[in-house]
């Protein structure tokens, strides 16, 4: 059961301290008789620590339970992550040879409709020309024939004569051609620009997916790199309090072996041995507590102190 | 099974030599237990490692840890499952090595205790065997002591046992996760296998398309000038017949005004220059029904222009076709070629009369065998399929000069005019407007045939971009499978190690079983006779030490084991965290290869290192031996 953080942190300290004073306590009774068999005292501090130990342990073991559920969960929300980054990614696939394939389309039409419309200018400009020119010898003729002193017949024989020299020339045929050749150009220009528009759009349609895939998997990735993040801290915690949960199981496995009542100076060695082992442990388990504190999220922390 | 003989000549060696050691150390009075630099402490290292080397465990840790890394990081983001997968294999393996580290660290506090133990325990035995009354001491040492003592020693042996077996089997798990995520790699390598020889078809079909359109698209711009020049030259010859015309109506204007002054003269030429013009405005009037034909032409210009651009347009999609079908007999060719060279040599390693080149050369006979028969039969399909390719190939061939002479006869029916109508005015003229509406024509199908190229090529150049998605995944995924391999290979001798392990581990807790037999025998006796009394006390002796030895043994290689696995988990469990995107994926696969093989050559050079090394410690085992024979 998830205790708070701050009151399983302080009970965990007390403890350690706790363990500590009665370890202190069973070294003066030990090492106060080296050689002689268990004092009473000294058997009873002995068994102090061990029951403190016990505590410890289990608040070890609760706490590599915890982070085993908390690694599960860690897991689960990375492997969705990763097959919904492999769908976006699949997508993106698809979409980046139409992307290029659909730059590529509209970008030739783009050529295609501004040769067209290049063209058209062309032509205007043709036509523009040849009418201004057509106006300027229909206005002579008509300024010729408005004139007092001439006479029409003559005025057309000039106008004749102008175009047999060449002053004049008659381009009513190349009119009629140039607009031809417009009303094409315009036609054309007109296909031209709505391919290109029909092009442009699906691209833009497409490039508006891609930028929502590109985003949506930046996402997905900062998320599995978050995920990855967190087991790393996760699992240095639980390897480190796993060790050390291993290392209270063979101490107090080893104590349960010890009869302490036997008399032997080989057991007092040995409970001497054990209660040094218990004190190295249960210094090795406040340690890991701050470490913990450091370096775990506060989600984390609050579900496993 | 040579190799087999050889590893048990070799494990028989180091048990005489342990038993040579033993026998040694027995000899020192007071009995001295061996120490974790011993000589047989050192025999029984080299039997828990087996075939591998210790020594090695923490570069193969982390080779193994790198080439995970490299087969997640070069497996494509796209294949999220196997990626699922090999995340799947990292984080068991962190588990593994997390577990590994703890047995080792809990054999080797094992170890110490054991050790403690009958360290603690030998001064005890010492007293029985000095003491006046051997028997009765020994009986009672070895009834209660030695045997509480063999059954804590059986029992812990027993559950480090139990726990190196259980990592044996993570391990094995592992071995088997890897199998299945590298048959997943390979099922994609190949399914992006047959996606790039799809695309390449499509590649160099769209390349066909596109060169056709080109060739086409420049064909009909020809065209479009050609005509385009003609109308311009009709167009130049109608303006001189034009100017032609208006001096006849200067002269007529002449004329009229001439025959105001002089209405005879007037009457007598205007009847002549009237009537001149007339044949001039007749003449006009007949060019131009015959030029706009009146309906009297089987086929319109316009109809004949359709049709040369239809032809044209066929004859280079049957140009393309014919390109094609030729690629298809090249290959084809080379298909029966290689065949052929195939049952020559399918032949000859039968010692069978070649027969290529032969009726008989497809000809399956039972007397030949499947693997020249099968030849055969690949064979005849390969020159079906020539057969095949060449009359399509001839097929198209003849479509084209069809085409070709269609082509032809269209042109030269082209509706030209006469040459007299050619030199008239309005003629001349209709013939510009013709050749204007051909170029019209072609520019306009020109128009919509470069429409067509613009997408085929764009087509392409999506197609190539993808085929280089293609060629990349592919290149990783080969990466990833290598990498996948290797792995494998190293967990599998970690995993033979921990095996390996176990059963040295077994053989502990058997010989304390065997002692804790001895020991209540003894405790059930009477007392203890002569013979039995040494006996006893060599088994003893013999059990201190070679527990001691076996146990410093224990956790020498526990000792360098979880160092290597203590980083190992450290290094894998950070690598974890390095989550690759974007660029520095990129840049990573350029970087796994070379990894990835820097790693096999080491192997491959620590492979024979190993061998040599197993050959010369072989060797020295057996002068060892023949020396204690001949003293």
């Amino acid at each position: 059961m998830p205790r708070p953080a701050s009151g399983g942190v302080s009970a965990s300290v007390r403890r350690a301290l706790a363990v500590l004073a009665w370890s202190f306590a069973l070294f003066t009774g030990v090492h106060a008789q080296d050689r002689e068999p268990l004092t009473p005292a000294a058997i009873a501090a002995f068994e102090q620590q061990l029951t403190n130990a016990r505590a410890t342990h289990d608040d070890i073991a609760t706490r590599v339970t915890c982070f085993g559920q908390q690694k599960t969960s860690l897991i689960q929300q990375r492997d969705k992550d990763q097959l919904r980054l492999g769908a976006l990614m699949k997508h993106q696939g698809e979409l980046e040879p139409l992307l290029v394939r659909q730059t590529a389309e509209y970008k030739g039409f783009e050529a295609t409709r501004d040769a067209e419309q290049a063209r058209l200018i062309q032509l205007n400009n043709e036509l523009e020309h040849l009418r201004q020119r057509k106006a300027g010898q229909e206005r002579a003729l008509a300024d010729c024939k408005a004139s007092p002193w001439t006479i029409n017949a003559l005025c057309d024989l000039a106008y004749s004569l102008a175009h047999l020299t060449g002053h004049f020339v008659d381009n009513g045929q190349q009119l009629t051609d140039t607009q031809r050749r417009l009303d094409i150009a315009i036609e054309a220009t007109r296909g031209a620009e709505q391919r290109y528009r029909d092009s442009k759009a699906a691209y833009d349609a497409n490039t508006i997916d891609a930028s929502a895939t590109t985003t949506q998997i930046r996402s997905a990735e900062v998320s599995i790199a978050r995920w990855q993040a967190a087991l790393t801290t996760l699992e240095t915690n639980a390897h480190d309090s796993k060790l050390l949960l291993d290392e209270f199981d063979d101490a107090l496995d080893e104590a349960r072996r010890v009869d302490t009542a036997d008399g032997k100076a080989r057991t007092a060695r040995a409970v001497r041995g054990l209660a040094v082992r218990v004190d190295e442990a249960t210094r090795r388990s406040g340690a890991l507590l701050g470490q913990a504190k450091t370096t775990l999220t506060e989600q984390q922390l609050r579900s496993c102190f | 099974m040579t190799d087999t003989a050889a590893f048990e000549s070799r494990a028989a060696q180091i048990d005489k030599s342990i038993d040579g050691e033993v026998a040694k150390l027995r000899a020192a009075k007071p009995l001295v237990l061996p120490t974790h630099d011993s000589a047989i402490t050192k025999g029984y290292v080299r039997k828990i490692e087996g075939t591998y080397n210790v020594e090695r465990a923490k570069i193969d840790t982390d080779n193994a840890i790198d080439l995970l890394y490299i087969a997640y990081n070069t497996t494509p983001q796209e294949e999220g499952e196997i990626r699922v997968k090999i995340s799947a294999i990292m984080d068991k393996l962190i588990d593994a090595q997390s577990d590994s580290t703890r047995a080792l660290a809990s054999a080797m506090t094992t170890a110490k205790n054991i050790i403690t133990e009958l360290t603690n325990t030998l001064p005890d035995w010492q007293d029985a065997k000095d003491d006046d009354d051997a028997a009765k001491e020994i009986k009672a040492f070895v009834g209660k002591d030695l045997l509480k003592l063999a059954t804590g020693i059986q029992r812990r042996a027993s559950e480090v046992e139990a726990k190196l077996s259980q990592i044996a089997k993570t391990y094995d798990q592992i071995i088997k996760d890897t199998t299945t995520a590298s048959d997943a790699s390979e099922k994609a390598l190949a399914s992006r296998l047959a996606d790039q020889a799809a695309i390449r078809a499509e590649i160099e079909e769209a390349e066909a398309e596109s060169a056709r359109l080109e060739s086409l698209v420049a064909d009909l711009k020809e065209s479009f000038k050609s005509f385009e020049a003609k109308a311009k030259a009709y167009e130049t010859r109608a303006e001189t017949a034009e100017q032609r015309a208006f001096i006849m109506q200067i002269v007529k204007i002449g004329a009229q005004v001439l025959s105001s002054a002089m209405p005879a003269i007037a009457m007598a030429l205007g009847a002549g220059a009237t009537g001149g013009a007339s044949v001039i405005a007749a003449g006009a009037m007949s060019t131009l029904k015959q030029a706009t034909g009146d309906g009297k032409k089987p086929d319109s210009d316009a109809d004949t222009t359709t049709k040369v651009i239809a032809t044209k347009t066929e004859i280079s999609k049957k140009k393309k076709e014919y390109e094609v079908a030729e690629k298809k007999v090249l290959a084809s060719k080379d298909k029966v070629d290689g065949l052929r060279k195939d049952l020559k040599k399918a032949q000859d390693a039968a010692a069978k009369p070649v027969e290529v080149g032969t009726p008989k050369e497809t000809e399956e006979n039972p007397a030949d065998g499947a693997e020249i028969n099968g030849v055969k039969g690949r064979l005849k399909d390969a020159k079906k399929k020539l057969d095949e390719d060449e009359a399509e190939t001839s097929k198209l061939a003849d479509a084209l000069t069809g085409l070709q002479a269609g082509l032809k006869a269209l042109a030269d029916g082209l509706g030209e005019l006469s040459k007299e109508q050619k030199d008239e005015a309005a003629g001349l003229r209709e013939l510009q407007m013709k050749m204007l509406d051909k170029a019209e024509a072609y520019e306009k199908e020109r128009r919509d045939q470069a429409a067509n190229l613009v997408k085929i090529n764009a087509l392409l150049k999506g197609k190539l971009s993808k085929e280089e998605t293609i060629k990349l995944a592919i290149k990783s995924l080969n990466i990833s499978i290598s990498a996948l391999k290797r792995t494998k290979e190293i967990v599998e001798e970690i995993a033979f190690f921990f095996k390996s392990f176990a059963d040295f581990m077994h053989q502990v807790a058997e010989e304390a079983k065997i002692q804790i037999g001895l020991s209540e025998s003894a405790a059930a006796s009477d007392g203890l006779k002569k013979s039995r009394l040494a006996s006893t006390i060599e088994t003893t002796d013999g059990f201190f030490l070679r527990q001691v030895a076996e146990w410093h043994a224990a956790a020498i290689v526990s000792e360098h084991f979880n160092s290597s696995f203590k980083d190992g988990h450290t290094k894998l469990n950070k690598l974890r965290g390095t989550y690759l995107t974007g660029d520095e994926l990129g840049a990573y696969l350029i970087e796994a290869a070379v990894r990835l093989r820097e790693i096999a050559d080491a192997r491959d050079a620590a492979a024979k290192a190993r061998l040599a090394d197993l050959a010369a410690y072989r060797k020295q085992l057996r002068d060892d031996l023949l020396k204690e024979d001949v003293a």
